[in-house]
């Protein structure tokens, strides 16, 4: 009975350590090499796709600034007030902005990267990001 | 007393056959159940060790950990990538 515990014992850790490994070796060390490795890209797409990434990392981070500033002021409005103020109703106003521009953004940039891959796996692609314009807001 | 009778007095002792006591026979049967018990679950151990049965046993545990850390990974990198192109995303979680 022995013998059967420590093979058993054996047999799950060969298990769980072949996972790790396996995890551990494939697991993408960024956004651009999951792209690459899921849709099969060739070196000159990676190129174009990185600049793709670039430039849109230039466009999301004053979108995210601001949505930070917005809230903060709306968080600031609305635990001073007890009822809904016209100042409240255009922070609110201010934040629905910053977010359909955020989301317009986020549509061209997908555009732009589904047409660097091959026809056949635009759609999957799309199918993948698409909820994250379409559904964001209540996702949070 | 001589010694035939006091063989005979002993005789008469050993012919009195104490009685079980109660919950006797529950105890036995409880034991035994229990051992049975015990060399059934030896036995789907005991198959362990045979060494043909985990060669196999550890090749398949070894297949599956792969497929399992490839899916794993595949969905791990897709979650970074869709966290990486939504700015509100890194905004929530930058908060």
């Amino acid at each position: 009975m022995r013998k059967g515990i420590l093979a058993l014992a054996v047999i799950l850790v060969a298990g769980v350590a072949s996972f790790w490994i396996t995890r551990r070796c494939l697991v993408p060390s960024t956004p651009t090499s999951w792209l690459c490795q899921e849709y099969g890209l060739s070196t000159s797409d990676v190129e174009r796709l990185r600049d793709l990434e670039r430039s849109y990392g230039s466009r999301c981070g004053p979108y995210c600034d601001a949505m930070c500033e917005a809230n903060a002021r709306l968080d600031t409005l609305t635990l001073g007030s007890g009822s809904i103020t016209p100042e409240i109703r255009a922070a609110i106003a201010e934040t629905d902005r910053i977010r359909t521009e955020t989301r317009i953004a986020m549509l061209e940039h997908f555009y732009a990267v589904a047409a660097q891959l091959p026809p056949d796996k635009r759609r999957g692609y799309l199918l993948k990001v698409l909820p994250l314009v379409i559904d964001s807001c209540s996702r949070r | 007393m001589n010694p035939d009778n006091q063989l005979s007095s002993l005789l008469r002792e050993w012919k009195k056959v104490p009685e079980a006591g109660t919950g006797f026979r529950r105890e036995v049967w409880s034991r035994i159940e229990s051992r049975r018990h015990a060399s059934r679950s030896e036995g789907w151990l005991s198959l362990f060790a045979l060494p043909r049965f985990a060669t196999v046993a550890a090749a398949v545990a070894v297949v599956v950990g792969v497929v399992a850390g490839n899916l794993q990974a595949r969905s791990a990198g897709e979650s970074l990538y869709l966290r990486s192109v939504d700015p509100l995303s890194l905004h929530a979680h930058g908060r």
